[in-house]
């Protein structure tokens, strides 16, 4: 029986190896146009369910599809969503014989996290959840039953998302609340789930203020975000990235969002933060960005290039505002061989543009970002 | 200042008695140079004797007759004394634009051209709020304060030291000047370099009104290449010749050295009156000459003096 | 030749088409507006050099009142005026005396003007032009006569040291300037026509192989500087595309067509990038007394963070570009144009409650600015008010 399942999958894994030469080779006949100064990154090839091994457990694939499509999209809304998944590819985990749990999980749960890297990379939030999930697994202990240590997992995973995510925002929008007076106009960009918490929050408590959405091309997740305040009662106004300068005039504080905090101050997130929070500076108005502690990296990185994400590029041909597309001048761009178009995900502000940094245990400066982990490790 | 140093100079040549020009000359050279050694502060003084003393160069140049050229000047005097306050208002309307409604202008001290400058602007009925600074010691921007207000335009002193609190409410920053030096950059009362300092790091526009006749022909590398920069200024007290004198008298001594080392009365006087501001803290300069930017300050000087 | 009427029709088709903003892009205006001015003074009824300086003022007023926000058009008629004015400055010190004889010919051509339809220019006094208030400095054709160089020298006195009036009255009867001062206005036009050429020229003192090059937005000016570059020389490119106008996405387009290796980006990823880049280079629609930049929509942004790279910022203009106006107030040249391209009508209800902004220009202050590249040469930002006294008058400032 084992060797029949054995044929299967050899039959099924050189299947897989073909299709993957063939999507390599599209993939390297368009990343000759790819920047040369971006080629270290490699876009990503995007969920093929087809290419997966049968060991991917199916909620693994669901998330999986659904974050190379972009349904899923913003770091907390990513961690929690793959967390959720790994629980019930616990629950329904059962350990080989002749090993133990603390020992195979981990290499059960390796080819699920793989996946998803290959579907879209991962962010770095996610790398700390799942390295303390990994940390939870091994030092479990030996002799519990198997469904014990399960439903321990499982709680310890549940902590971890209501402790540093959920939680971590309710006490993150309680210090924001303390910045947030009458009169103020507030500039936000892009889409963060927590400014978003926070907006709300501050609105429902009946603090008057107003607030500026910037947005950018080609997400556009700044409309997101405009439509939540708008139902909410929240007078906004709304402009691209290029208006940035013509409305700082009037604003008195900038809240950004964090995709990840590096060791060196350095704020990680969605492209185009790094030029609000820059252009806010020019202007002496206090850059504000809030961020949970599970987000913070030991790595330090100094400008946007060694560490980035690139997105489909055909994705700024389209220079329509709304669902249906339109295709722009762009159209047709493989076919130009000296004509390469780049779309980032992320970029890096320098720790000099922000004014503080609001986590679950305070209001820091960007430079005590090695404190806290080391405080965290220790515990 | 210099104006007065004209209208003296004029008077001068009313009653002098030289016969040939270069008699003349002396005599208007001898004045200039007695006035300027007369004051503490010379600049202004010195940028109005100088103008003079050039125009009476050139005069002398293209008219031969000794009495045509002394009547022309006298003349030129007048006429001069007159147009400084036309000049004045000039002044006063090209810098009104950069006056916007509901804006908060910050001033320092007390300077004739900004004083007619701000209430020309509330003619305009454009509505600006002033801070004045206090500016010890001369404690004029009291009175700036007081004629503004006498205009109906609100204005509020401001410490000196509180210059840096305030900056992030202000959205211009406007001062006169006592002179204009080659390189675009302004001597004016004490602490306006400070101000301007600030200005730069908060982002604000930083803007000199002054008439074109305040243009010196000096070239200051830093505060201490001042011609107003005396070795005594900002002196540290020689504490321990005093000591070693008070310790022969006696005891009684003690309560002596206490009395005179703290000195307070006269610390004014060891402290400067003028600083120099570069011109990378200048926005611009509104002059009767156009708006200018400091680098333009030094092709007007050399078409003068060229 | 075209008769007074025809002219006024000429006039009034350019009024018309500057306000429908039918003809675009400053460098059509200013050439449109230099033709114009060349008939006005070819065709018009003048002998008297104070008549035509206000019928030219006159024209170019209703021209820049037609497009306030177009400034080129202010710029040209400023520099028509200086021109006018330098041919009879140099008229009249060259020869004062040969002026009184041409009074004969002028009677002779004033009966070829039967015409009822005559352009009617308002009578003038001859005016005697008070040195005093002609305060600005020295022309390039030198006066002999000391009292227009030193503009400081001016409020001592009205000047006239002799008894000779050399002032500069310009009631003299000079109809023979005309072939001059249409010479002179070919010149211009011809330097309009060869704007490009001659910016283009100097791109190989500019870039070196394998830099990596910034530009924002479209403008034909960069694109012929690139494009002369990019034949002996092998660079990249990177193209801020300007979203919602996607200028940046001609631009790259007609650029890779000519061989260049182009990139392009959203506006976003402009500061993640800067840190590679070694230069910008961008053209800009009006360049200010200052120095100061009124250009297209997100330049602020690239020039910023340039600053904050210590990248040097170029900016390609021709010197039609530069106006004699200063930046009272940031938006003063601004415009915000419709928001359909940022949100749309598709969106429904949400258009109702939310205010969206869509500003068309940026201003960039002159620190940001490194260096300008016009058709006479490279020249540093402190340089521009040297420009501006060489070719506009300080009275034409307000048309």
């Amino acid at each position: 029986m084992e060797n029949e399942g054995n044929k299967k999958s050899i039959k099924e894994r050189t299947k897989a190896k073909h299709k993957e030469k063939q999507s390599k080779e599209m993939n390297e006949s368009s990343n000759k146009q790819v920047a040369a100064l971006f080629s270290h990154l490699e876009i990503a090839k995007g969920a093929n369910a087809s290419l997966a091994s049968r060991d991917i457990h199916p909620a693994v694939l669901v998330i999986g599809l659904q974050f190379a499509d972009f349904k899923i999209c913003g770091a907390n809304a990513r961690c929690i969503a793959t967390l959720t998944a790994f629980k019930k590819v616990i629950q329904d985990y059962k350990t080989p014989e002749g090993t133990t749990l603390s020992r195979h999980l981990p290499t059960h749960l390796s080819p699920q996290i793989s996946y998803l890297v290959n579907s879209r990379p991962m962010s770095v939030g996610m790398g700390n959840a799942i390295r303390h999930l990994k940390l939870e697994i091994s030092t479990m202990d030996i002799d519990l039953a198997d469904d014990d240590a399960k439903l321990l997992l499982c709680e310890k995973i549940d902590n971890f998302i209501r402790d540093r995510i959920t939680v971590a925002d309710r006490v993150i929008v309680s210090y924001g609340l303390q910045k947030i007076q009458d009169g103020d106009v507030i500039l936000t960009y892009a889409r963060s789930s927590v400014v978003q918490a926070l907006l709300l929050e501050a609105h429902a408590k009946g603090i008057q203020f107003k607030v500026i959405i910037v947005d950018s091309r080609p997400r556009l997740e700044g409309k997101g975000l405009l439509r939540c305040l708008v139902d909410a009662g929240i007078s906004c106004t709304y402009a691209f990235l290029h208006a940035v300068g013509f409305v700082l005039k009037d604003v008195s504080k900038v809240f950004l969002g964090a995709h990840a905090f590096m060791s060196n101050g350095a704020l990680y997130s969605r492209v185009g933060t790094a030029m609000v929070a820059m252009m806010a500076k020019e202007k002496n108005i206090p850059v504000i960005v809030c961020c949970e502690t599970y987000k913070f990296a030991e790595k330090v990185q100094l400008d946007s290039f060694v560490m980035n994400e690139q997105g489909n590029p055909d994705e700024m041909v389209n220079i329509s505002t709304t669902s249906t597309p339109k295709a722009g001048l762009l159209d047709g761009w493989l076919h130009k061989p000296d004509l390469k178009l780049l779309n980032l995900l992320h970029d890096l502000t320098p720790s000099k543009y922000i004014t503080t940094v609001i986590t679950e245990v305070g209001m820091i400066p960007c430079t005590s970002v090695p404190v806290i982990l080391r405080e965290y490790k220790q515990v | 200042m210099p104006i007065a140093a004209i209208e003296s100079l004029v008077e001068l040549i009313k009653h002098s008695k030289a016969t040939t020009l270069s008699e003349f000359m002396e005599s208007l050279k001898d004045a200039s140079q007695k006035l300027k050694s007369s004051v503490r502060n010379s600049i202004s003084l010195s940028a109005g004797a100088d103008l003079f003393l050039r125009f009476v160069t050139r005069t002398s140049h293209d008219v031969t007759n000794f009495e045509a050229c002394k009547e022309h000047l006298m003349n030129s005097g007048k006429v001069l004394v007159e147009k400084a306050v036309a000049v004045r208002h000039k002044i006063a309307e090209l810098g009104v634009q950069f006056i916007k409604d509901d804006a908060t202008i910050l001033i320092h001290s007390y300077s004739r051209v900004v004083m007619l400058l701000l209430q020309q602007a509330a003619a305009h009925k454009i509505r600006f709020n002033v801070y004045v600074t206090e500016s010890r010691p001369t404690s004029l921007g009291i009175k700036s304060a007081k004629i503004l207000c006498k205009a109906g335009i609100p204005a509020t002193i401001i410490l000196d030291t509180a210059v840096g609190y305030v900056i992030d409410k202000v959205d211009a920053v406007f001062v006169g000047a006592e002179g204009v030096v080659e390189n675009g950059g302004l001597i004016n009362a004490i602490g306006t370099y400070q101000l301007a300092v600030v200005a730069k790091a908060a982002n604000k526009p930083f803007y000199a009104v002054i008439e074109s006749y305040k243009f010196v022909r000096l070239f200051p590398l830093n505060q201490y290449d001042l011609p107003t920069h005396t070795s005594d200024l900002l002196a540290f007290p020689d504490l321990e010749s005093r000591c070693y004198q008070e310790s022969q008298i006696g005891e009684n001594s003690e309560q002596n050295i206490k009395e005179e080392d703290y000195d307070v009365e006269n610390f004014v006087a060891r402290n400067p009156t003028v600083d120099y501001t570069p011109p990378e803290y200048i926005t611009l300069l509104c002059t009767d000459l156009g708006v200018l930017t400091p680098s333009g300050v030094s092709d007007e000087l050399i078409k003068l003096y060229l | 030749m075209t008769g007074p009427r025809d002219l006024n029709a000429q006039i009034e088709s350019l009024v018309n088409r500057l306000r429908r903003r039918q003809v675009v892009g400053s460098w059509s205006v200013s050439l449109e507006t230099a033709l114009l001015l060349r008939q006005v003074v070819s065709v018009a009824r003048w002998n008297q050099v104070n008549v035509l300086i206000n019928l030219v003022k006159d024209v170019g007023g209703k021209l820049v009142m037609a497009q306030p926000r177009e400034l080129a058009v202010g710029n040209i008629v400023r520099r028509v005026l200086r021109l006018i004015r330098d041919v009879y400055n140099s008229e009249v010190s060259n020869s004062n005396t040969n002026l009184t004889s041409t009074s004969e010919e002028v009677e002779d051509d004033d009966k070829d003007y039967e015409d009822d339809n005559v352009i009617k220019s308002p009578p003038q006094k001859s005016k005697t032009y008070d040195l005093q208030s002609y305060s600005g400095p020295g022309s390039i054709i030198s006066s002999s006569f000391f009292s227009s160089s030193a503009s400081m020298i001016n409020l001592l006195g009205d000047g006239s040291v002799s008894g000779k009036e050399a002032s500069l009255d310009y009631d003299r009867k000079c109809y023979n300037l005309k072939p001059t001062i249409i010479s002179e206005l070919q010149e211009l036009i011809n330097e309009l026509e060869n704007m490009y050429v001659n910016i283009a020229d100097q791109a190989m003192e500019h870039i070196h192989s394998n830099e990596i090059i910034m530009t924002v937005g479209k403008s034909r000016t960069v694109e012929m500087f690139l494009k002369t570059a990019a034949k002996k020389r092998k660079f990249s490119i990177v193209v801020a595309e300007t979203s919602p106008k996607y200028l940046g996405h001609e631009m790259a387009l007609s650029l890779s067509q000519a061989g260049i290796d182009t990139t392009v980006i959203s506006d976003s990823a402009i500061f993640a990038v800067m840190s590679r880049v070694n230069k910008v280079i961008m053209g800009t629609h009006a360049v200010l007394a200052n120095g100061g930049l009124i250009s297209v929509s997100g330049t602020q942004m690239v020039a910023t963070a340039a600053k904050h790279h210590s990248t040097p910022v170029v900016v390609c203009t021709g010197l039609y570009k530069l106006s004699p106006l200063y930046p009272y107030d940031e938006d003063s040249f601004n415009d915000l144009v419709a928001p359909d391209p940022v949100m749309s009508f598709d969106e429904g209800e949400l258009i109702d409650k939310v205010t969206i902004l869509n500003p068309y220009y940026d201003y960039v202050s002159p620190e940001l600015v490194s260096l300008f590249i016009t058709n006479t040469g490279g020249h540093p930002p402190s340089y521009l008010y040297r420009l501006i006294n060489e070719n506009y008058d300080p009275e034409d400032t307000v048309i």
